[in-house]
């Protein structure tokens, strides 16, 4: 037995007649022992669940699948709300998203309590003597980029040049301590760097409870409404389209739409502006807004926005014995000039199909558009039956607003035209959630990665020489060169030696 | 005559960023090693102006792009011509910069001011007539996130071009000769990235609540947004690798190297490509 096993734990020789070493069945048996191992116990599962190893392997996972899965489809030209929905209602994603904040989660218990202990411990940290101080250092010498360098300047008169460097270190942020039995300084900067990477990690747990909440209480309403017109967020007959969820309501809030104004580059068809006045209450205006596409109306809790514009002529459509059929604005969407839209009218047998050029010019037996703005509005009317490739037109022709068309003995006047806006009304609840999200997020990063951990030492240990020692969270020696630039910029002339360079 | 002047100067800058990158590899080809380490006064004189030949450049950059947005009215931030010229002006001076640390590390321009270059000309592809902004374009928002878009990948580049030297350390002396230690090599590589993870997300951010006040959603999932995301989760592994595994320092160099790629492509090729993305600016007037 003893003699079998001793065979084949001999794997690395590769003479041949003996057994092959199969790598894959050791990483299958090695992987499974691990795999009992991590699972047998809760604690030590919980510290794999929030093990950076974990994160890399969920992360690149996300990653892969992004670039297999999602990107291939947009290159292709599949519409966005599809590869939305893949995205963030597919189980296949939603496993590695789950196995994310798991990760997340595990790493924030895990590495919380150590680093609001690093803050504490910082801010009450005692002025120590320089042997305490070095000390220290070397406990924390084995940290991961948190070595100490050690300078010694040769300087004249050592206590001003000590002061001098403390004051331009406190111009920039640091905070500085007297040393205990020194003629020294302590600098530090970087308190809340430990917090940084809780903080941001903390940021994304909002995102979930702003889906949440946003799944109770959000209300997206679409409406449409001419100028002149009011608008009661509270009646549903006002808007083209509602969408609520869980328990969301009507929002009270109501306007009245004074004026919109699309502007436009040359005659080009490209918008440099689209306004909207606005005045609320509808009934009784005490407010006045201009709103754009992108500065909506914040107004009890609704987000009002204006999304679009079209066309809306008034028409007066009469019998033939004079009786008025109908008489309305009518909301068509006819922008750009060239676009058709149709209405009906009870009592009228034909459809009415309508096309505008808005800046109209004669061009010989025609008529051309010089630009999108509504300056001398043309109509050319159509009055059809019969829908797509069965539609026959009955008579067609252009109507100048106040002219008149006639045709068998009906006629058919479009006075005016206004402007229509498309506005959305938007309650969402969880919009300061992810504000937070994102400001947390930002913030984290900034104090993690930018305002770092820095400690300098400046004392005085041998009567006109300088110790200058310090470290650095990330950048070791880079802080070298900083401490060398800081000295020649702040200090008189001296000599700038690396001890650990002398001492070697 | 001002539109005469933008014309010259964007000219002139070309050419000094052409000479630029010409003067620095010269430089290092015949002097680079022998003077590597040693004070910039030790330099011959000619090697020491044309290392200040790319500050000249961007500055004259700087004022051709100040004449265009005057006279168009807004940043230089619609469509692939003014988005390449100001990549392209990050990238030179995120370079420039890095001789804070070291004049023998401008070498580094061997690299960079290549694509930097390279992001010119690619310019020179697009319409260079200038447009008003659409409205959706008419914010501080749009501007803020424009800029930081720029400062990511101005320092993701030059991070990239320091990864380049990294992943061939075997090879002591290249572009950055060996008096350089290889570690303040690593740790710049970290300074630039972690400059640009933190200037990326807040652009992200950014970007997302724009997005919010025009569409009423926070994100789109567009192509450049699917893009962006990915390279946001790709930096982050980055920097997670180079904090956490010291040993998978060559793996985070090389994804440094490759992530730009999503960043071009994202910032300046879809529109090449004719992708349906409303990132897209490049109109046909």
């Amino acid at each position: 037995m003893t003699g079998k096993r001793g065979s084949t734990m001999n794997l690395n020789s590769r003479q041949p007649g003996k057994r092959k070493r199969n790598v894959l069945t050791e990483f299958a048996g090695r992987f499974w022992e691990k795999t009992v191992y991590t699972l047998s116990s809760p604690y030590r599962f919980f510290l794999f669940l929030g093990s950076r190893g974990f994160y890399v392997f969920v992360m690149s996972l996300i990653i892969f699948m992004f670039l297999v899965w999602l990107l291939p489809f947009q290159l292709y030209g599949v519409p966005d709300q599809v590869v939305r929905n893949i995205a963030t209602k597919e189980w296949l994603f939603r496993i590695p998203y789950i196995l994310f904040f798991a990760n997340a989660l595990a790493c924030l218990v895990r590495t919380a309590p150590a680093a609001w202990r690093q803050v504490k411990d910082w801010g009450s940290m005692p002025a120590l003597s320089w042997r305490q101080w070095q000390e220290r250092a070397q406990q924390t010498e084995n940290h991961t980029g948190w070595q100490w360098k050690e300078y010694i300047i040769d300087a004249g008169g050592a206590k001003p040049v000590i002061q001098k460097l403390a004051r331009s270190l406190k111009q920039r942020g640091y905070t500085i301590s007297p040393v205990e039995g020194s003629q020294g300084w302590y600098a530090r900067r970087g308190k809340f760097a430990p917090l940084g990477s809780m903080m941001l990690h903390a940021s994304f747990f909002l995102v979930p409870v702003a889906l949440l909440v946003s799944s109770l209480y959000t209300f997206y309403g679409y409406a449409v409404v001419t100028e002149g017109q009011p608008f009661y967020g509270q009646n549903k007959e006002s808007y083209a389209n509602t969408v609520f969820t869980g328990r969301a309501e009507l929002p009270g809030i109501s306007f009245r739409l004074d004026r919109v104004e699309p502007v436009f580059w040359q005659d080009k068809l490209l918008f440099t502006d689209l306004a909207a006045d606005l005045a609320y209450p509808a009934d009784d205006p005490a407010r006045y807004r201009t709103i754009r596409l992108n500065s909506p109306l914040f107004e009890q809790g609704v987000m009002v926005g204006i999304r679009g514009f079209g066309y809306a002529p008034y028409y007066i459509l009469k019998d033939p014995g004079g009786r008025v059929l109908g008489e309305s604005f009518v909301n068509l969407r006819i922008f750009p000039p060239g676009a058709e839209d149709a209405f009906t009218v009870e009592g009228f047998p034909w459809r009415v199909k309508v096309s505008i050029l808005a800046d109209a010019e004669k061009k010989g037996s025609g008529f051309e558009n010089r630009s999108y703005n509504l300056k001398r509005p043309l109509f050319y009317i159509k009055l059809v039956k019969g829908e797509g490739e069965q539609e026959k037109v009955f008579h067609q022709q252009y109507l100048w607003p106040g002219d008149t068309l006639n045709y068998r003995g009906y006629s058919l006047m479009l006075p005016e035209i206004r402007y229509y806006g498309e506005f959305s009304l938007f309650y969402y609840p969880a919009f300061w959630l992810i504000m937070t999200a994102f400001v947390l997020a930002c913030l984290g990063l900034i104090t993690k990665l930018l305002f770092y951990r820095k400690e300098f030492f400046l004392g005085v240990t041998v009567p006109g020489r300088l110790v200058w020692a310090g470290r650095s969270e990330y950048f070791h020696d880079l802080m070298e060169q900083e401490l060398e630039n800081r000295w020649r910029k702040d200090t008189v002339k001296g000599t700038f030696v690396d001890r650990s360079q002398n001492d070697g | 005559m001002m539109d005469k002047w933008e014309l010259y100067l964007f000219w002139l800058s070309l050419a000094l960023y052409i000479f630029s990158w010409l003067g620095i590899t010269a430089e290092y080809i015949f002097l680079g090693r022998r003077f590597a380490g040693r004070d910039n006064k030790e330099r011959p004189v000619l090697f020491r102006i044309l290392s200040w030949l790319p500050a000249i450049a961007i500055g004259v950059h700087a004022f051709s792009l100040a004449i265009r947005s005057y006279l168009a009215g807004h940043l230089p931030l619609f469509g692939t011509y003014e988005n390449a010229q100001a990549a392209c002006w990050f990238v030179f001076l995120f370079t420039l910069l890095i001789r804070k640390y070291g004049d023998s590390l401008h070498y580094l321009g061997i690299i960079t001011y290549l694509w930097g270059i390279g992001l010119f000309l690619w310019a020179l592809r697009f319409n260079p007539n200038r447009i008003p902004l659409t409205i959706s374009e008419q914010s501080l928002w749009v501007d803020l996130h424009v800029l930081f878009a720029w400062l990511a990948f101005g320092s993701f580049l030059v991070a990239a071009g320091l990864a380049v030297v990294i992943i061939r350390e075997k090879n002591a002396n290249f572009i950055i000769p060996a008096a350089v230690p290889r570690t303040t090599l690593t740790e710049l590589h970290f300074k630039y990235l972690s400059f640009g993870f933190v200037t990326y997300s807040v652009m992200l951010a950014l970007g997302a609540y724009y997005s919010f006040l025009l569409f009423n959603r926070w994100w789109q999932w567009d192509i450049v947004e699917t893009l962006s995301l990915i390279n946001w989760l790709l930096y982050g592994l980055i920097i997670h690798l180079r904090l956490f595994y010291r040993r998978w320092l060559k793996l985070a160099a090389w994804l440094t190297l490759l992530s730009p790629l999503g960043l071009l492509v994202a910032y300046l090729g879809l529109s090449a490509i004719n992708v349906n993305t409303f990132h897209s600016f490049d109109l046909p007037f």
